[in-house]
């Protein structure tokens, strides 16, 4: 089987460098990060900027958006994680994670997720931890929660899970870790790859986990578990073509389908069932970030998604069959 | 030409002898008594006249009774001796001589004592005859002296007679010149004798005079149409000789029709359809007709005469080809011993040898191939024929020289492309006791001789094809060996690591001949496909790989077992190189559980598994290895490799060590791993104490001399030569930059210097080792040498074309590089570009907090930077960037200040004072902001002050001109009043004239505007072209000021020159400019240069 993604357009201004991270919100809307210090946020069908940030004087390395597509939650290269609301392009919280406490071994985040419910938002980074943060505006960046790996690998992704229910983080060795937020526990370790995952992505039912890694493979993890807290059987497949790190992932918002970039300048697009390729899109660079769109495709279409990498362009794809 | 002396019968066919008795006794010489005795008798009591004798002898000779005939004539001698006659004796000589020389004719002309087929030990040899003929012959001379004194015999006849033998002794036994004086001395008196005139011209033929020849020959047709022998042989001859078949052929076949019983012409016409049978111009069944009717003609020509040499020698190739090798064999001994010309007897001696070469009596045949070499050394046959048997009897350095002898004796044009292939093939051929540089040359020379014979016959393997492919038609056995499958494949092992091209070339045609055969060879397809493989056509090797691995499976043999592993496991690496990780695994796999012992399938496996980051499995499946395969050679380098990419220095070492001591000390990828590894311990010591400072010494030395080993052993080693040329970039073994000992004066100067010596050796290595190292390190020693724009060039070398820029070290350097030159160029961009390569790499490697600390300290660099310089030289929006990174610094300085951990990789000391100073740094910010918008709003201002001059100017300068031009007009006028027709012409003259004047003028003007402004590059946005040149010439003087007070991280003493160079180049640009604007137009393409473009682009990045 075989998939054709069609070019549909670019947004209308590059950014000045990289593009690295991209979310389709449940808005419709796109929202992109770049080494350039600035985010913005795009209109998908016109492709052009309708609300943006001034530039940081540092690169912006991670970004989520929340349920409703109101809010992006963004970090930057050195730790500055900031709440900007989508609507009207205010920034609505500021936290500093750098800013160390005297009393404690604290570091930087690096990567941030926000919980769907809103409330709270996950970080992870030097101490190799997922620290969970209040998002609210008035307590913003506020430290509620350390939830311990064990390991002090520097953690290289978090991601909620849709439920709401758990937190999964990535480190630089490659492990994988599933926390429960309710029990603030370690619900499961994947030792899946043993080189740096950059990428994380759940299936809307929260039962399966796709990590993407430097060791040009994706994993498809089976993450059930019972109530008794036993874990499900972890990794079921492997998803290997890229001929370079995989930078990342996202799944089909059916679960079907699941969508990578790489710094092999490639996007692929990948069959669960079959555990397999179906398409592959020539990109210029590299690609740090791709993102389907939430809205369901017309009937007979496999979806639209956006991806952005090296030369900074936000691109937009669509399923050959749709308008 | 045989058979000469048989005078022509006389008329009456019986002849009279008168005894003394007056009886008359008549001889009927048609039926002459085979047994002579009676008639000796009835002579001798006749006492005959001794034309009756000669007659009688004669006759007996006609009937081919020589036997009765040399009887009858030593009768005559008796008796003319007993009865003091002396005087008549002369005839009966040359008689004799005659009959001596017949029987020469059918003697062997050479005895073989070891012949097996055709014994002539009993006869004669001609050499016998001749004495004996000459014998006669001297008799007869004193006999005609004796006649003399008696006053006897015929004088005039019988001179002739002696004559004409001696003259036919003499062409026997080859003497040539002396022959043909005879025989002109006999034409001299008599201009037609037939004899004398064919023993002149067969001399003339021999002597390769055909024409001359030709002419004798048709003179003797004319004198006696019916001459035996028949001249028409010779006619044909000659006209062979000067190439003109067909009116050979014609004489031949002529000469059949009048004397169906001679043979000579026979043999030739069979020769010569047996040679026209191999024009491949004509259809099969016509060769087959023709050789079959050649077949009968030589065989009847054998027939008629078994003592004939040419025949016999044509007869035995027609049985040597029909497997007859006994006949085959008697005929080549037959040909040997009777042999009358070289040519013959060295095929006959060939003939032989292959006969016994093909019975398998090697060094039988091998003497008569020495006999036939030594006698033609440049006959090919022989040659090879020899060096075939010196083979078989394993003398390949006889057979070697044998075929280089051959070669060097034929001169360049007509050498044996059949020869030169076995010769090369033999060279290339690994021989015992050779040494290994006699065998490396011996391999040159193969190369040299194969070369040769791709251009003789006209090979793909050839250098240069010939493109319009008019290449020379082959001859069947050249055509051979073009087909040769081995010879193909034996081109494509030679030139191996010499010639890739002609390696893929050879082996293409190796498998297209075997492909031919119906049942290709699956090991040519095989390295066929690996060459595929290795230029990277994987789609290519992988369904010829799978081709020759189906091939060689079906035939089920041991061997193609073998051959069948080999295959799979290139078919697993072209999987793997394809990116088929799990199918290349599965291969490997697959393989191993075949032969459990094949470590290379188990290398790869590993090295899959440290892909993968899974060093422990991968240490798993190589200790396997090593137990079972613990001397390999191979592997112990790529456990080697291993080790030190798992991050086990130690180990490693150990490991190398053991390799070098016990298993091969000049293996060179050991040396080259130990010396890295010396080097890197050495280098990576902290050790400051006097003792540690010593053994870091100690390593380094180490590490040169098993670098300079490994290029003692390999010249062409290029790693080696890298690590070589980082001893000598780092001066390791000096004082490594001060690390080991106090810095000299002339460190600086030092430094440059060793950086130059180390960039020469890198830019050799860089043509034999395309990696990104290289570039690397070649951007090492720019930057060491404060050539900051070459050393940011070779490491963007490396990392785009190398490392796709993914190499994190390769990014630092970038960083570290454009962070010196902004600080040399004062440049606010060149920081910008630094901070995004840091940025960079920190979002490879997040963990990392030196690149975090490096951040911060190029965000506080950039503010110092700006406040250092003139308000010329920056822009207000520039400085209130660089103050906005400057006072985030101070945030990441805090931080990395604050930072607990243990192990960082910098000073939270100096982060702190870093901090500090940068407070102390931003105090003074405001001030300038308030200058630098007063400096913008001034020069604002003197920009527009400028521009309403330059406006006001202009509107002069029109208004000037538009007076001017009016005045024209009005002259114009006044002139087309004055003159009429004549003054229009004028007019129009001068209105062109000035026209084309004036058009020149602002052209240029705009010409240099748009120059100007391209110079100045995209720093600002649209300012003004004219000013901004100014403001740069002026700044490039306080530049240099700048530099001089020490930036921290330049270097100084290059700083004066260097700015001072560019300056020169600008200036150049420059007179560039002002050359163009006094109307040099050509000189516009050269400003174009890359100086130019390089220079502008700093501006700009």
């Amino acid at each position: 089987m075989s998939l054709a993604f069609l070019h549909a357009h670019d947004g209308a201004e590059a950014h000045k460098d990289s593009v690295w991270g991209i979310k389709w919100t449940a808005k419709d809307e796109v929202v992109s990060i770049s080494a350039d210090g600035t985010i913005r946020k795009w209109n998908s069908t016109s492709g052009q900027v309708s609300l943006s940030q001034p530039a940081h004087p540092l690169a912006i390395v991670s970004v989520d958006v929340n349920v409703g597509g109101d809010y992006a939650l963004y970090n930057t290269l050195e730790g500055l994680t900031c709440l900007w609301n989508l609507d009207n392009g205010e920034l609505v919280g500021k936290h500093e994670s750098y800013v160390r406490d005297p009393k404690e071994a604290t570091e930087p985040a690096w990567s941030v997720s926000i919980n769907p419910t809103g409330e709270t938002y996950a970080a992870t980074g030097g101490t190799g931890n997922v620290t969970i943060h209040s998002a609210d505006p008035q307590s913003f960046g506020e430290r509620r929660a350390v939830l311990p790996s064990g390991r002090n690998k520097f953690g290289m992704f978090c991601k909620h899970s849709p439920d709401g229910s758990r937190v999964a983080m990535s480190s630089e060795a490659g492990q994988i870790y599933v926390f429960d937020l309710a029990s603030e526990r370690l619900l499961a370790t994947y030792v899946s790859h043993a080189m740096a995952v950059r990428s994380l992505a759940w299936s809307s039912d929260s039962q399966l986990l796709v990590s993407a890694s430097e060791d040009k493979r994706l994993t498809l993890h089976d993450v059930r578990y019972t109530p008794s807290g036993k874990p499900g059987s972890g990794a079921v497949a492997t998803l290997t073509g890229h001929s370079s790190w995989v930078l990342s992932t996202e799944l089909s918002p059916d679960g079907r389908l699941a969508l990578s970039g790489s710094a092999d300048k490639t996007i692929k697009v990948w069959d669960l069932g079959a555990r397999a390729a179906v398409s592959t899109i020539q990109d210029t660079g590299e690609v740090w970030g791709v993102s389907w769109r939430l809205k369901p495709p017309q009937h007979g279409s496999p979806g639209e998604f956006v991806s952005g990498g090296e030369d900074g362009i936000v691109r937009w794809w669509r399923g050959a069959g749709t308008g | 030409m045989n058979g000469t002396r048989s005078p022509s019968p006389s008329a009456g066919r019986t002849l009279d002898i008168e005894l003394s008795g007056q009886e008359v006794i008549a001889v009927d010489l048609d039926n002459l008594d085979a047994n002579p005795d009676d008639l000796l008798e009835v002579l001798r009591e006749s006492q005959s006249k001794v034309w009756v004798w000669t007659k009688l002898a004669t006759e007996y000779w006609r009937k081919g009774n020589l036997d009765a005939a040399e009887k009858l004539a030593r009768g005559a001698d008796d008796w003319f001796q007993a009865n003091g006659q002396r005087g008549s004796l002369p005839p009966v000589y040359s008689l004799l001589a005659n009959i001596q020389l017949a029987r020469a004719r059918k003697a062997p002309k050479l005895v073989l004592q070891d012949s097996r087929q055709d014994d002539m030990r009993q006869e004669h040899a001609q050499a016998h005859y001749h004495r004996e003929a000459t014998q006669y012959m001297n008799l007869g001379e004193k006999a005609i002296a004796q006649a003399a004194i008696e006053g006897a015999g015929s004088e005039k006849d019988t001179s002739i007679l002696t004559f004409l033998t001696r003259g036919i002794i003499q062409l026997s036994t080859r003497n040539m010149d002396d022959a043909l004086r005879t025989f002109d001395g006999v034409l001299v008196t008599k201009s037609t004798n037939l004899v004398a005139l064919l023993g002149k011209a067969r001399i003339l033929y021999a002597k390769r005079q055909f024409p001359q020849a030709l002419r004798i020959f048709q003179d003797v047709l004319r004198y006696n149409p019916n001459c035996v022998p028949d001249p028409r042989i010779g006619i044909g001859l000659c006209f062979w000789a000067m190439d003109q078949k067909a009116r050979a052929k014609a004489a031949w076949e002529r000469s059949v029709e009048v004397n169906p019983s001679q043979w000579p012409a026979q043999l030739l016409l069979g020769l010569e359809a047996i040679n026209s049978s191999k024009n491949e111009n004509q259809s099969e069944e016509e060769r087959r007709q023709e050789f079959l009717f050649g077949t009968r003609l030589i065989e009847k020509a054998f027939n008629a005469n078994q003592k004939n040499s040419a025949a016999s020698n044509a007869l035995c190739e027609l049985f040597l080809r029909k497997g007859q090798h006994k006949r085959a064999l008697k005929l080549a001994e037959r040909t040997i011993q009777f042999a009358d010309t070289l040519t013959v007897l060295t095929d006959g001696y060939i003939r032989a040898g292959r006969v016994l070469q093909q019975e398998g009596s090697h060094s039988e045949a091998q003497k008569h191939f020495t006999v036939a070499n030594k006698g033609q050394p440049t006959n090919v046959l022989a040659a090879i024929g020899l060096a075939q048997t010196q083979l078989k009897n394993e003398e390949a350095f006889a057979a070697i020289h044998t075929l280089d002898f051959l070669l060097q004796a034929q001169n360049n044009s007509g050498r044996s492309a059949e020869a030169a292939a076995m010769l090369a093939s033999l060279r290339a051929h690994p021989r015992p006791g050779v040494s290994n540089s006699d065998q490396a040359k011996d391999k040159q020379r193969a190369r040299e001789l194969f070369d040769q014979v791709c251009k003789m016959l006209n090979l793909p393997e050839q250098a240069h094809t010939i493109l319009n492919g008019h290449a020379p038609a082959l001859t069947r056995s050249q055509r051979q060996v073009a087909e040769d499958v081995q010879l193909h494949a034996e081109i494509a092992k030679l030139f191996y690591q010499e010639d890739v091209g002609r390696v893929e070339r050879a082996c293409q045609e190796a498998v297209r001949l075997s492909e031919a055969t119906g049942h290709p060879d699956p090991r040519l397809i095989n390295d066929l496909a690996a060459l595929r493989h290795l230029s990277g056509r994987l789609d290519e090797a992988r369904s010829m790989y799978e081709r020759a691995l189906t091939d060689a499976s079906s035939q089920g043999t041991r061997e193609s077992d073998s051959m069948a592993t080999s295959i799979l496991y290139n078919l697993a690496r072209v999987y793997e190189d394809q990116g088929e990780e799990i199918t290349a695994k599965d291969a490997y796999e697959k393989l191993l559980s075949r032969h459990p012992e094949y470590v290379d399938a188990k290398i790869r496996l590993a090295q899959m598994l440290v892909d993968l980051n899974r060093h422990n499995d991968a240490h798993e499946l190589l200790k396997q290895s090593l137990a079972s395969q613990n001397s390999n050679l191979n592997l112990r380098a790529f456990y080697t490799h291993f080790l030190i990419q798992s991050g086990l220095p130690k180990p490693a070492k150990d490991f190398v060590f053991s390799t070098l001591k016990d298993h091969d000390k000049h293996d060179i990828y050991s040396l080259c791993a130990a010396g890295w590894i010396q080097y890197h311990q050495a280098r990576e010591s902290r050790d400051a104490t006097p003792k540690g400072i010593e053994e870091r010494k100690q390593g380094f030395r180490r590490s040169a001399e098993f670098y300079e080993k490994a290029l003692h052993l390999d010249p062409m080693c290029a790693f080696a030569a890298q690590g070589l040329a980082i001893v000598t970039a780092e001066d390791a073994l000096g004082t490594l930059g001060g690390s080991l000992g106090p810095v000299g004066p002339d460190e600086a100067s030092k430094r440059v210097k060793n950086a130059r010596e180390a960039l020469d050796v890198f830019a050799k290595v860089r043509e034999s080792l395309d990696d990104g190292s290289v570039y690397s390190n070649m951007g090492h020693c720019y930057y060491a040498s404060d050539e900051y724009d070459r050393a940011i060039e070779s490491y963007e070398t490396a990392s785009r074309k190398f490392y796709n820029n993914h190499n994190v070290s390769v990014l630092l350097c970038l960083c570290r590089s454009w962070y010196a030159k902004a600080n040399k160029d004062q440049s606010f961009a060149a920081m910008t570009t630094a901070l995004r390569y840091a940025q960079q790499a920190l979002h490879l490697h997040p963990h990392d907090k030196a690149i975090t600390y490096n951040i911060a300290m190029i965000e506080q660099k950039a503010a110092e930077m700006l406040l250092s310089v003139p308000p010329a030289k920056r822009s207000l929006m520039e400085l209130r960037r660089a103050i906005e990174q400057a006072q985030h610094a101070q945030k990441l300085f805090q931080s990395l200040a604050a930072d607990k951990s243990n192990q960082l990789p910098y000073s939270t000391d100096i982060a702190d004072q870093r901090r500090k100073y940068g407070e102390s740094v931003l105090r003074r910010c405001d001030d300038h902001l308030a200058t630098q918008r007063l400096y913008e709003s001034e020069t604002q201002a003197k920009l527009e002050e400028a521009r309403r001059k330059r406006q006001e100017d202009k509107d002069k300068q029109d208004q000037i001109e538009l007076e001017r031009l009016e005045k024209i007009r009005q002259d114009s006028e006044k002139l087309t009043e004055e003159r009429k027709r004549a003054r229009e012409e004028a007019l129009r003259w001068t209105l062109e004239h000035r026209d084309s004047d004036d058009e020149k003028e602002p052209q240029k003007k705009v010409k240099k505007a748009r120059r100007t402004r391209t110079e100045g590059g995209g720093g600002l946005s649209d300012g003004e072209a004219e000013p901004r040149k100014k403001r740069r010439g002026k700044l490039r003087k306080d530049g240099d000021g700048a530099d001089d007070d020490g930036a921290l991280f330049s270097g100084d003493e290059d700083g004066d020159s260097r700015p001072a160079r560019k300056r020169t180049k600008k200036r150049v640009v420059r007179d560039d400019d002002d050359e163009e604007a006094t109307g040099a137009a050509p000189r516009k393409k050269q400003i174009k240069t890359k100086e130019y473009i390089s220079d502008s682009d700093e501006e700009m990045a």
